[in-house]
């Protein structure tokens, strides 16, 4: 008997996580409800990075395709046709040569709080990505994206002032779920947030180098 | 509604598990957790094995619990819940784990 949905979808991130480390290559996956402020934090981020690559994942438009800072070596557009949420198998599409160029890959999944969540892509971290505006309860209300990541980032933080959002709140509900989970605040115009949310993964994707013997971004 | 997909992955499961034969019942355990709408998923089994030698089959599902344990007192339980205060001594320090998967729990086969 012993089939189980976790294991089979884990069999194919696993998969595309070796792919991408063959490459060398460190990914970020967003995940967050429609207009969190996935691809604003990326295009925010890119500047205080070195070379990268980013892919957007999109149900049925190209909005989301648009021109990065010159530290993005390449981008690429995964046309989901419908799909709530990226698969593993969708990132095959990324070409070798793209992957050898850079030593980290942002994905952007599907702006949708739960599908994306079952569905493991392979990447290094899954970082949840909830916008002030949204409410503290979401994370609560949407525990299986809490349980997916690896970093919850608070966007859109100057919007605090006007909207009610709790962060203690936050922070108190997304680590009883998952007490490893890293609680991070950001916005797209404050480089006092940006550095600390770009240290964070750059540290992570440092180590992951490290220990191929690697020195990424020199 | 990702049911489709998810009841695809199961009748080709059990086609892979008792090739050539009629199948009756198929049991599942569909967890709190899983993010997979029971309904949707019977949906999406009736459309699944449509042409294939589950067509007669039915899906029967049990509810996948979450795993707690209280840090304070000790107290073990299940929960419907992902999270929640321990039943016993109102302590936060609680932790839970499972009820996140969808299982494959038995084939039934004609004779
Ligand atoms: N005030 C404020 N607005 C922001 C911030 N980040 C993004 N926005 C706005 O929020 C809206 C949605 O941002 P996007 O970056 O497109 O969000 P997304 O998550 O990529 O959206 P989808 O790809 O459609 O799911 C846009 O109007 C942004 O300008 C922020 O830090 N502060
Ligand atoms: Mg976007």
């Amino acid at each position: 008997m012993k089939w189980s949905l976790k294991h089979q979808t884990q069999l194919h991130a696993s998969a595309q996580r070796r792919h991408f480390d063959t490459h060398q290559c460190y990914v970020v996956e967003l995940l967050g409800s429609p207009g969190c402020g996935k691809t604003s934090l990326i295009r925010a981020s890119i500047p205080l990075m070195g070379p990268c690559g980013v892919v957007n994942g999109e149900m049925s438009s190209f909005h989301d395709h648009t021109d990065f800072d010159p530290n993005c070596k390449w981008t690429m557009h995964i046309d989901t046709s419908n799909r709530c949420h990226l698969e593993a198998r969708d990132l095959h599409a990324i070409p070798d040569e793209n992957l050898d160029r850079v030593p980290f890959v942002f994905v952007e999944n599907v702006g949708n709080l739960v599908c994306p969540t079952s569905c493991p892509i392979g990447a290094h971290l899954r970082v949840l990505v909830l916008s002030v505006a949204e409410g503290a309860d979401k994370l609560a209300k949407y525990p299986v994206a809490v349980l997916a990541a690896d970093v919850l980032l608070i966007s859109k933080t100057d919007l605090l002032p006007f909207v009610s959002f709790d962060l203690e709140q936050a922070r108190r509900d997304a680590q009883r779920l998952n007490p490893l989970i890293s609680v991070l605040q950001v916005n797209d115009q404050d480089q006092n947030l940006l550095r600390p949310w770009v240290d964070h993964i750059q540290v992570r994707a440092n180590a992951y180098h490290l220990s191929r013997g690697l020195c990424p971004w020199h | 509604m990702h049911e489709l997909g998810v009841a695809q992955q199961i009748v080709a499961e059990v086609a892979r598990q008792a090739p050539d034969q009629k199948i009756s019942e198929v049991g599942v355990e569909v967890g709190v957790l899983s993010g997979v709408v029971v309904h949707a998923l019977q949906y999406g089994f009736g459309v699944a094995k449509l042409g294939t030698l589950l067509e007669e089959a039915t899906l029967t599902v049990a509810t996948g619990l979450r795993q707690a344990e209280c840090a304070n007192c000790k107290t073990e339980f299940q929960s419907d819940q992902a999270w929640s205060c321990c039943p016993q001594c109102q302590s936060d320090r609680v932790k839970f784990r499972g009820g996140d998967d969808v299982r494959l729990l038995f084939i039934e086969v004609v004779e």
